[in-house]
C-alpha cells in the first residue's frame, strides 16, 4: 500500500471512531431531552399530590439546598455517615473472608452454611427486626448496611479466588512466592473482577438498606426525607431524595466500573 | 589418587534417585492409583543439555515439577550439586509450557517477578530484567501486556524470566509445543544460541524427537505406565549447532534409533497393560 492510501485509511479508521462516539453521545442527550419533556407535561397535567414536573423538582432541591429548614443537606450528610462506613468496612471484610474461604478449605466449611443463608434471604424478611433496632442509633444502622453488603462481596470474591488455575500459582510458588506474596500478588490481582462485581452489588445493597432503615425509623436521612415528604403530599419534595439518592447510585457505580475496566484491559 | 575417589569429586549438577510417584483418584468409593513415575534415576553434568521425550501421560511434567520442588516424590530424592533438595529454589527455575505469565503484568513486570518475590531493590531488579529481555530479542516490548504477544513471544518472556533468577538449572517442559512450526525453529536455534553464552543446565521436556536430538547432549526416552527410563541416547552432534544440522545424516541416524526406543517403551507399556488387565 502507498503511504498516501494507507494515510488515507488511517484518517477513515479515526474518523469511524469519533463518528461513533459522537452519535452515542447525541443519543444519550436526545434520550435524556426527550425523558425530561415527557415528565414536564405529565407532572403539569397530573394532580401535585400525585406527581410534580420536572421543572417543580428542580425548584424544589433549589430550596432544599439553599432554606436549611429543608434539612436536605443535613438528610445527605446522615445517610452517608451510615453508608460511607458500612460500604468500607463491608468491602474490608468482604474481601478477607472471601479470600480465606477461598484459599483455606477448614475456613471455607465453617463459614459457608452462614453465607448461603445470609445471602440467600430476602431483606425484607428483615424489616421488622430493621424496625425494633434502626430508630436507636447510627451504630446499629452501620451494622445492618454491613449484614446486607458483605454478603455478596464474600460470594464474589470466593468465586473468583477459587475460580483461579494452579497455572496461575504454580509459577509463583516456582520462584519462591510464601503464602502472604502468592495472596497479595496473585490472587488479589486475578480474582479482582470478580470483587468488583461484588462490591457492585455489595453497594447496591448498601444503599437500598440504609434507605429502607432511615425510612423505618423515619428521623434521619434521606429516607427519613422521603418518608416525611410522602406524608406531606407533596410530590416534588419527595422526588428531590429519590433523586440524589439515584445520583448517588450512579456516581459510585460508575466510579467502579472505571476501576473495574482499568483493571480488566489487563486481563485479555 | 584411586578411580573411586575421582569419581566422588565429580558431583553431578543434578541428580534424579529412585524418583517414584502415586496419584490417587477418589471417586466415592472407588479409590484408582495412577502410577506416574515407577522409579526413575538419571543425572546431568553442569553445563550440560538434556532432552527428556517419552508419550503424553507418561510422568514427564510430573518428573519436572518434581525436580523444581512444586511436588514432593513419594519416594527418591532430587540432588543438586550433591545436596538433597526440600522444595523450590533460586538454584532452579522452570520455563511452563502454559507460560504461566501474569496478565495483568507488563513484560518488564512479569520478568522482573522472581526478583520481587526476593525483595531485590527496584533498580536493580528493572535492570536485570531489562538485560534478559534484550537476550531473548524482545528490547522495546517491556510495557507490553502478555495478551499483546504471541505465542512465540511469549514464550520469550517466560524465558527471560527464568534467565533474571541467574539459577543454575533452567527446566522446560515442553516450552515450544504451543508455537507454530516456522517460530519453533527461531526458537529452538535462539535458546541454544542463549545456552552457548550462559552456560547453564538445561532439562528439556519434548515430545517431539527431531526437538530433542536438535537441542540435546543427550536424550532420555521415557516409557508409560509406570513413568520410566527406556534408554538414554547420546547425542553425539558437534557444537555450535545451526539449521545447516538439522539434515545432517548422523541427526538422522540418531533419531531412527531414539523413535525405535520410543516405540518399543510404548509397546511394551501396552503389554504390560495386557497382561495386568
Ligand atoms: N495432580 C495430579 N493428580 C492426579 N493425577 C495426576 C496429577 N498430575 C498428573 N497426573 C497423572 O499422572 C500421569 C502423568 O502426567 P504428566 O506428568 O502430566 O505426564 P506428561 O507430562 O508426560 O504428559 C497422567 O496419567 C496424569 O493424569
Ligand atoms: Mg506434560
Amino acid at each position: 500500500m502507498s503511504s498516501e492510501a494507507l494515510e488515507a485509511a488511517r484518517t477513515r479508521a479515526i474518523a469511524q471512531a469519533r463518528n461513533r462516539r459522537n452519535s452515542k453521545t447525541l443519543a444519550i442527550f436526545l434520550t435524556a431531552v426527550a425523558f425530561l419533556l415527557a415528565w414536564e407535561i405529565v407532572g403539569r397535567l397530573s394532580h401535585p399530590m400525585f406527581m410534580a414536573p420536572a421543572s417543580g423538582v428542580v425548584a424544589e432541591f433549589w430550596r432544599g439546598i439553599t432554606d436549611p429548614r429543608a434539612r436536605l443537606w443535613n438528610g445527605f450528610l446522615q445517610t452517608m455517615s451510615v453508608l460511607v462506613p458500612g460500604f468500607l468496612i463491608s468491602c474490608a471484610l468482604g474481601i478477607v473472608i472471601g479470600v480465606l474461604m477461598g484459599r483455606i478449605n477448614a475456613v471455607y466449611r465453617a463459614l459457608d452454611p452462614f453465607v448461603t443463608v445470609f445471602y440467600n434471604t430476602p431483606r425484607v424478611a428483615l424489616v421488622p427486626i430493621l424496625m425494633l433496632w434502626l430508630g436507636i442509633d447510627n451504630t446499629l444502622k452501620t451494622v445492618v448496611v454491613i449484614l446486607a453488603a458483605v454478603f455478596p462481596i464474600i460470594v464474589n470474591t470466593l468465586t473468583g479466588v477459587r475460580d483461579i488455575s494452579s497455572s496461575l500459582t504454580e509459577p509463583a510458588r516456582s520462584m519462591g512466592a510464601n503464602e502472604a506474596q502468592i495472596l497479595r500478588l496473585v490472587i488479589v490481582p486475578a480474582a479482582l473482577p470478580f470483587i468488583i462485581a461484588g462490591l457492585k452489588l455489595g453497594l447496591g445493597r448498601a444503599l437500598t438498606t440504609v434507605v429502607v432503615a432511615e425510612y423505618f425509623s423515619s428521623i434521619s436521612g434521606l429516607g427519613g426525607l422521603l418518608q416525611s415528604a410522602s406524608t406531606s403530599y407533596n410530590m416534588a419534595r419527595v422526588f428531590v431524595p429519590a433523586a440524589i439518592l439515584a445520583l448517588m447510585g450512579i456516581l459510585i457505580d460508575a466510579l467502579l466500573g472505571w476501576i473495574e475496566r482499568s483493571a480488566s484491559r489487563r486481563y485479555r | 589418587m584411586t578411580p573411586e575417589t575421582a569419581a566422588t569429586t565429580e558431583v553431578p549438577k543434578l541428580r534424579v534417585e529412585n524418583i517414584r510417584k502415586t496419584f490417587f483418584r477418589v471417586e466415592r468409593d472407588r479409590v484408582t492409583a495412577v502410577e506416574a513415575l515407577g522409579g526413575v534415576s538419571f543425572t546431568v553434568r553442569s553445563g550440560e543439555f538434556v532432552s527428556v521425550i517419552g508419550p503424553s501421560g507418561c510422568g514427564k511434567s510430573t518428573l519436572l515439577r518434581i525436580i523444581d520442588g512444586l511436588v514432593a516424590a513419594d519416594e527418591g530424592g532430587v540432588f543438586v550439586d550433591g545436596k538433597k533438595l526440600t522444595g523450590p529454589g533460586h538454584d532452579r527455575a522452570v520455563v511452563f509450557q502454559y507460560f504461566g505469565l501474569y496478565p495483568w503484568r507488563t513484560v518488564q513486570k512479569n520478568v522482573e517477578f522472581g526478583l520481587e518475590l526476593q525483595g531485590v531493590p527496584v533498580a536493580e531488579r528493572r535492570e536485570r530484567a531489562r538485560r534478559n529481555i534484550a537476550l531473548v530479542g524482545l528490547s522495546g516490548f517491556e510495557n507490553h501486556y502478555p495478551h499483546e504477544l504471541s505465542g512465540g513471544m511469549k514464550q520469550r518472556v517466560g524465558f527471560a524470566r527464568a534467565l533474571t533468577m541467574d539459577p543454575d538449572i533452567i527446566l522446560m517442559d515442553e516450552p515450544f509445543s504451543a508455537v507454530d512450526e516456522q517460530t519453533r525453529e527461531l526458537l529452538q536455534e535462539q535458546l541454544l544460541d542463549v545456552w552457548e553464552k550462559m552456560g547453564k543446565t538445561v532439562v528439556f521436556i519434548t515430545h517431539s524427537i527431531d526437538e530433542a536430538v536438535f537441542l540435546a547432549d543427550r536424550v532420555i526416552v521415557m516409557g508409560a505406565r509406570p513413568g520410566r527410563i527406556v534408554e538414554t541416547v547420546a547425542v553425539d552432534l558437534p557444537r555450535p549447532r545451526t539449521s545447516a544440522h538439522r539434515a545432517s545424516p548422523r541427526l538422522l541416524e540418531i533419531r531412527t534409533h531414539a523413535w525405535e526406543t520410543l516405540r518399543r517403551g510404548i509397546i511394551e507399556a501396552k503389554a504390560g497393560l495386557e497382561g495386568v488387565g
